[in-house]
């Protein structure tokens, strides 16, 4: 019986079609999805197919490739799923079970079979299929945990540093310039002392997933603490960055946010560098003027972006204000 | 005393094919259709010498005459087999025909259980 009324996928690899109809029917019956091959090229192609069988029965000699040599091809894949390999044959000498397991195989049964032996086994390796399938689930959802942040996914401070780190490095390499926004929400404050902390999250949230929507699927978002945001904007043009990083903005603005505790207007503030003006900077040095120039967008007034200079390091350029759509109030809350 | 094997192990196919009456007439049937191409594709490596040829040969019929639960057809293509693993030229020829003689036996046996399961 396959777990829990799943159809787990079979294989079975056998050149002996009385054998081969044998093993349908009787796999058949017992819930399986049968697929079948009679040969050991095919028997390889079948496994290695993306969502191919998570079982197989593979008989030791067959034309083009044996058994074993299946078996190694599999095992070289290196597949995230484990598949379980069962070697079938009629040779039962120690060297060759020995030889068989050292191939890849996980079990091994002598030919002529007994149908509910063979059952029985095949069990076991769903058995050792499903555990090794919580095993990998549990291993992602911990590299997704220590990877991301748990309120809002993001990539969490440590991820989205050691990416800019990265990122800095390539864009020097590749002689391009990459945009590093750091993003903070505008009074945030007061918005957990007036609503408290459950509306502070919905919102933290809601700006995550608008600055997602903001930018380019391969550029990076990730949370840097509290209520500050730090994009990288990967090969991205000086002459178009202040105005990406004013979309950026908008996205916040341009329409309340919808909480428990009703539609919420929010802005906020952009501290805007550009890599090439940076190059061969450590990335601390970096987010210490990206961080200068936020506090410049704060002191401005905020709902702005400044731009880091590194002629100037202390100075910090007015990005020339885009025009915002007519329906949206440009406040400085 | 040795017990004899049986030409049909009645018995061990109906449990290989846990009764399913339906599986054994197609297995027959498979088996039936199969045997012509197989035997003269091994007659042809006989009369050649085509040494693996005869082994991959001897090592398919012993597979699917232990499934079709007849030992000593069985036994006749496995002794071929090793025959040709030794690369005995000489003898092949003769172990070729005693197990086209134990097919030939077991050939009405085989169609008789067949036929009775099917009533």
């Amino acid at each position: 019986m396959c777990s829990a009324g799943e159809h787990l996928k079979i294989l079975i690899a056998d050149d002996d079609i009385i054998s081969r109809t044998l093993l349908e029917k009787a796999l058949g019956k017992e819930g399986y999805e049968v697929v079948s091959t009679e040969n050991g090229r095919q028997a390889i192609e079948k496994l290695t197919a993306d969502r191919g069988p998570r079982l197989a029965l593979l008989d030791w000699v067959m034309p083009e490739v044996n058994g074993p040599d299946v078996c190694r091809a599999v095992r070289a894949q290196h597949e995230q799923h484990y598949q379980y390999l069962l070697l079938l044959s009629s040779k039962e000498s120690k060297a060759d079970i020995v030889s068989g397991l050292e191939s890849g195989a996980d079990d091994y049964v002598t030919k002529p079979f007994d149908l509910e032996e063979l059952k029985a086994r095949l069990r076991a390796g769903v058995r050792i299929l499903e555990l090794q399938d919580h095993l990998v689930e549990a291993r992602e959802s911990m590299r997704y945990h220590a990877t991301h942040d748990n309120l809002t996914s993001l990539l969490n401070r440590g991820v989205i540093v050691n990416l800019l780190g990265m990122e800095l490095i390539r864009s020097q390499r590749e002689n391009r310039s990459t945009a590093i926004l750091l993003c903070d929400i505008d009074h945030f404050k007061k918005i957990n002392d007036t609503h408290g902390h459950l509306v502070g999250d919905q919102v933290l949230r809601e700006v995550s997933s608008r600055f997602l929507s903001a930018v380019r699927s391969y550029d990076f978002v990730g949370r840097y603490g509290g209520e500050e945001f730090l994009i990288v904007l990967n090969n991205c043009n000086p002459a178009s960055s202040a105005s990406r990083a004013e979309q950026v903005l908008r996205s916040l603005s341009n329409r309340p946010v919808s909480t428990s505790a009703g539609l919420l207007s929010i802005t906020g503030s952009i501290g805007l560098l550009l890599s090439i003006d940076w190059a061969g900077r450590p990335v601390e040095e970096v987010l210490h003027e990206v961080d200068l120039a936020l506090y410049a967008a704060k002191q401005a007034g905020r709902n702005c972006v400044r731009l880091a200079k590194s002629q100037i390091p202390q100075q910090h350029v007015v990005v020339p204000a885009i025009e915002l759509p007519v329906t949206v109030e440009r406040r400085k809350s | 005393m040795t017990m004899t094997p049986l030409v049909l192990d009645a018995a061990e196919l109906l449990a290989r094919v846990e009764n399913d009456r339906e599986l054994l007439r197609e297995l027959v049937a498979i088996f039936k259709k199969q045997l012509p191409g197989q035997i003269d594709s091994l007659r042809n490596n006989v009369e050649n010498g085509e040494i693996p040829g005869i082994v991959v040969a001897g090592h398919t019929f012993k597979g699917m005459l232990s499934n079709l639960g007849a030992p000593r057809a069985a036994a006749a293509a496995a002794r071929l087999e090793e025959l040709g693993k030794k690369g005995a030229t000489d003898k092949v020829g003769p172990a070729f025909i005693e197990l086209q003689n134990e097919i030939s036996l077991l050939m009405p046996e085989l169609e008789s259980c067949a036929a009775q399961v099917n009533t």
